[in-house]
């Protein structure tokens, strides 16, 4: 039995029908992953920010008095501002444990709004000093967005003489105020509150102040 | 000598007909449910981002609140909105201390209190449960009449 090979014809329809169907399958296909696509990437932006917001609370939370040399005297490394505030902490959103100084303000974004953005200095190869030191703020990040207000506030302690009024903590009165500067005021906050829109954002700073200065005021009398 | 070119049967047709639907409509399952699970994931992470932040905030307002027995909050951040209310669990003293140099027990007043917290997370087109326990110290028993 001889077998009759496909004429011309017959192979062209048949080839033609094939790339049409191939041609339809990798339109489809395309719409897929594109639809795909822009899942995936919402799926990484909410990734983000869901790791952002867990990393910058563990920093903010870490949040130690760091005493530095400032000129003559010694003062903590905190600033504290009615838009924002540098401080110092052991966890870093960006390089794991390290030892970080970073700031989070707010900056006004197009639409008129405030956005929180974080930014931090890494001092992994560096030792921080002295207070005027230049630090290179290189990664950033912003937290939150599209807010209709963004505030500070920053509780203090400060000795006072009357020690009656307020029995916590012996003889400290805790207050909120509006800016704080750690070096000149050689106190640091124990307590910093973000209002986001109303929503409190509060975190305490681990009491180490006094521990701090008495060690500080030790070494320089020797 | 030639033969008459036998067509495909019935069942033959069938059969391979079946085969392709079944291989198609699979792998068209396999697409969407990969597309509506990223879909679900993307959902999910936009809920749960915030609640370490809200949870922090809870704590904190727990322990300034700590001599109520119930206490409750709501407010919204990030595009979801969140109601909480906790309800006091166990308000316990730590264990009584045997004294031995004077031999007598020294039994603590009630000094923390343990709160079950519900919170529920709403952000439009889902609303979520959630269930955590919040412990609080009184302030020192000094100050507790």
């Amino acid at each position: 039995m001889r077998h009759r090979g496909f004429t011309l014809i017959e192979l062209l329809i048949a080839t033609s029908v094939l790339m049409l169907l191939m041609a339809l399958c990798m339109y489809g296909y395309q719409l897929f992953n594109q639809q795909w696509g822009k899942k995936l990437s919402e799926f990484d932006l909410q990734f983000q920010k869901f790791r952002n917001y867990e990393m910058a609370s563990n920093t903010l939370k870490g949040i130690v008095p760091y005493m530095v040399n400032d000129g003559e005297s010694a003062g903590f490394y905190f600033l504290g501002r009615d838009n924002g505030f540098t401080a110092v902490s052991p966890i870093s959103v960006f390089s794991g444990n390290t030892l970080v100084v970073f700031r989070v303000f707010k900056e006004q974004n197009l639409q008129g709004k405030f956005k929180l953005v974080y930014e931090e200095a890494s001092l992994k190869d560096t030792l921080l000093v002295n207070a005027n030191q230049q630090l290179p703020f290189s990664k950033r990040t912003v937290l939150f967005d599209n807010q209709e207000f963004i505030d500070f506030r920053y509780r203090v302690g400060t000795y006072v003489e009357d020690l009656s009024s307020d029995s916590l903590g012996g003889g400290k009165k805790y207050e909120w105020h509006q800016s704080i500067d750690g070096l000149k005021k050689k106190s640091h906050p124990v307590q910093i509150e973000i209002s986001l829109s109303g929503f409190l954002w509060t975190f305490n700073v681990a009491n180490r102040v006094s521990a701090l200065k008495s060690r500080y005021s030790k070494s320089d009398g020797i | 000598m030639t033969r008459i070119i036998k067509g495909f049967t019935l069942i033959e047709v069938l059969i391979a007909s079946v085969i392709i639907i079944t291989v198609l409509s699979l792998s068209a399952i396999s697409f969407s449910t990969a597309r509506t699970n990223s879909e679900k994931a993307s959902d999910t992470l936009r809920m749960l981002a915030p609640v370490p932040i809200i949870m922090d905030t809870i704590r904190e307002q727990i322990r300034v609140e700590v001599r109520a027995d119930r206490i409750s909050g709501d407010g919204a951040l990030d595009g979801i909105q969140y109601r909480w209310n906790a309800v006091l669990e166990i308000a316990g003293a730590p264990p009584n201390n045997f004294d031995v140099e004077q031999g007598i027990t020294i039994r603590y007043k009630p000094r923390y209190k343990l709160y079950k917290v519900e919170l529920t997370l709403n952000s439009g087109r889902k609303s979520e449960l959630y269930e955590f326990k919040e412990l609080a110290w009184l302030p020192r028993v000094e100050e507790i009449e």
